[in-house]
């Protein structure tokens, strides 16, 4: 299933993080699910419940794929 | 990975020819077709539509590698047309069988579920 | 063109079945190589529609996103209409608008507390084109015995499936949603000789035995005449069972079967994209626009030829 996808995927564009450097990325607790805000050089840790898996955000872009 | 997109097998790119005509240099009335984009399903009909002409002294197919989406049919007569003619003159004989069966199969279609929906155009 | 060495042959048709999704015929007196070359354009060179491209928004859903454009992929579209489109690689540079991408949009949201089946039924059609649709097709109340649609995948409380699916028109050869059958064979009908003088040399019961051996009913005992007869030549699979048993009676010999080269049982179950006796007709036109390239291509080889020559 390589299909070959516009570029899309990875959260925020490259531009805006310039601009904002270290505004922080919102990451999802894997046990708890509350939103955790990471900063470079953080631990990686919810705040909420100390479980130490995090998840990516889905990007808010729309993603194409080639349905082959 | 590095496998030719899908559409390279149905797609004459534009540098190419459908149909490139090679005479034998060394035997007289032979020649090689080189037909683009095309496969065993016209490779064999073409095939066997030569042999039933008598002028015919050799005809065969090959597709000489599965990833190069070419054809060679070469036809050699016995000197009474050329290779083309004998070419053009299967295809041509192909053409009205394939009508004909076309337009039997219609008309034995028609004895079937005339009453409901023609989905037939 | 208009001299034919080749003696003329004049094909038969005869259509046993038709039904929505199969069909069954016979062709006769012909070539294997033209049955073929039908069977062949029927499976992967017939023009049907099918989703090409899925742009998604939103998939929450437990399926990940290529899983779920792979699956709407491989929904059937009617495709009666696959004539009025330009496939994505036709060469077509004259009609500026030819038509080629029919829109489906799709956005489902479970909120009850039961799971919610997400089918082909929740695709909403492009309003350019209300006839086409997936096969099945039905929207409204979803009840017990409706069309169900093609399942895609299951939503839990809260779950949210939004996209868009792109449906172009393509061919086997490129993928096989685009094939409009399911399959397609021919059988090659058998001709089978008895050899009764050497039957004759079996008893009654050794005669049962043999009719017996075969696992599709193609012989029988004639009560009346105790010979044994051919009742359908067309349920022998190509076996070899009744050989091996002749063998074994000691009776090498005892029939000899050869598939006839000149009689095709045909048999298409469609996917629903088109009839099939639609599809036997549009395979038969690819099949001579094919070769109608071809003669024209000589032509002008041909031309070409002539001019070198002088």
């Amino acid at each position: 299933m390589a299909s070959s996808r516009r570029p899309a995927g990875t959260g925020q564009a490259p531009d805006q993080r310039m601009e904002q450097p270290s505004l922080g990325v919102d990451y999802l607790c894997g046990d708890c699910g509350a939103t955790v805000k990471l900063r470079p050089g953080d631990i990686i840790r919810c705040r909420d419940c100390g479980y130490r898996i995090l998840y990516k955000k889905r990007t808010d872009r729309v993603v194409q794929f080639e349905a082959r | 990975m590095n496998a030719p997109d899908r559409y390279e097998k149905f797609v004459v790119p534009e540098h190419l020819l459908k149909v490139e005509v090679r005479k034998d240099t060394k035997v007289a009335d032979a020649a090689t077709f080189v037909i683009q984009r095309e496969d065993h399903t016209v490779g064999n009909l073409v095939r066997m539509q030569l042999l039933e002409d008598k002028d015919i002294m050799f005809a065969g197919y090959k597709i000489p590698h599965p990833l190069q989406y070419q054809l060679l049919i070469k036809v050699q007569t016995n000197g009474s047309k050329t290779p083309q003619r004998a070419v053009q003159s299967a295809i041509g004989s192909l053409e009205e069988e394939l009508r004909d069966i076309r337009e039997k199969f219609l008309a034995d279609v028609a004895r079937f579920g005339s009453g409901e929906e023609s989905m037939l155009a | 063109m208009s001299s034919r060495a080749a003696p003329k042959r004049t094909p038969q048709v005869s259509v046993r079945k038709i039904e929505p999704d199969f069909c069954e015929f016979v062709l006769s007196d012909t070539d294997p190589s033209v049955a073929n070359a039908l069977r062949r354009v029927m499976l992967s060179e017939v023009p049907t529609l099918a989703i090409d491209l899925v742009e998604i928004e939103v998939n929450t859903t437990v399926l990940n996103d290529e899983f779920i454009a792979h699956r709407l992929g491989l929904i059937p579209l009617v495709s009666q209409r696959v004539w009025d489109f330009t496939g994505a690689y036709d060469t077509n540079d004259d009609d500026e608008n030819a038509l080629m991408d029919i829109v489906f949009q799709m956005d489902v949201k479970c909120t009850g507390d039961d799971t919610l089946d997400v089918t082909s039924n929740d695709l909403q059609l492009d309003p350019s084109f209300p006839d086409i649709h997936p096969v099945a097709y039905s929207t409204g109340p979803q009840d017990a015995q409706a069309e169900k649609g093609v399942l895609l995948v299951k939503l839990r409380k809260g779950q949210h499936l939004k996209l868009k699916a792109i449906a172009r028109k393509g061919i086997g050869k490129d993928h096989a949603k685009w094939q409009p059958v399911a399959t397609v064979a021919f059988q090659y009908m058998p001709d089978i000789r008895i050899n009764h003088a050497l039957m004759d040399t079996l008893s009654e019961e050794q005669k049962l035995q043999w009719i017996q051996s075969s696992p599709n009913p193609v012989f029988r005992l004639n009560p009346v005449t105790a010979q044994v007869e051919v009742v359908d030549a067309e349920a022998y699979r190509y076996d070899g069972e009744v050989i091996a048993k002749a063998k074994a009676l000691g009776k090498e010999g005892l029939v000899n079967i050869t598939p006839r080269q000149d009689m095709f049982i045909f048999r298409v179950e469609g996917t629903g994209a088109m009839a099939t006796q639609q599809i036997v007709v549009a395979a038969i036109d690819v099949l001579l626009r094919k070769l109608d390239t071809l003669q024209q291509s000589l032509a002008s080889a041909d031309a070409a030829m002539d001019m070198d020559g002088l």
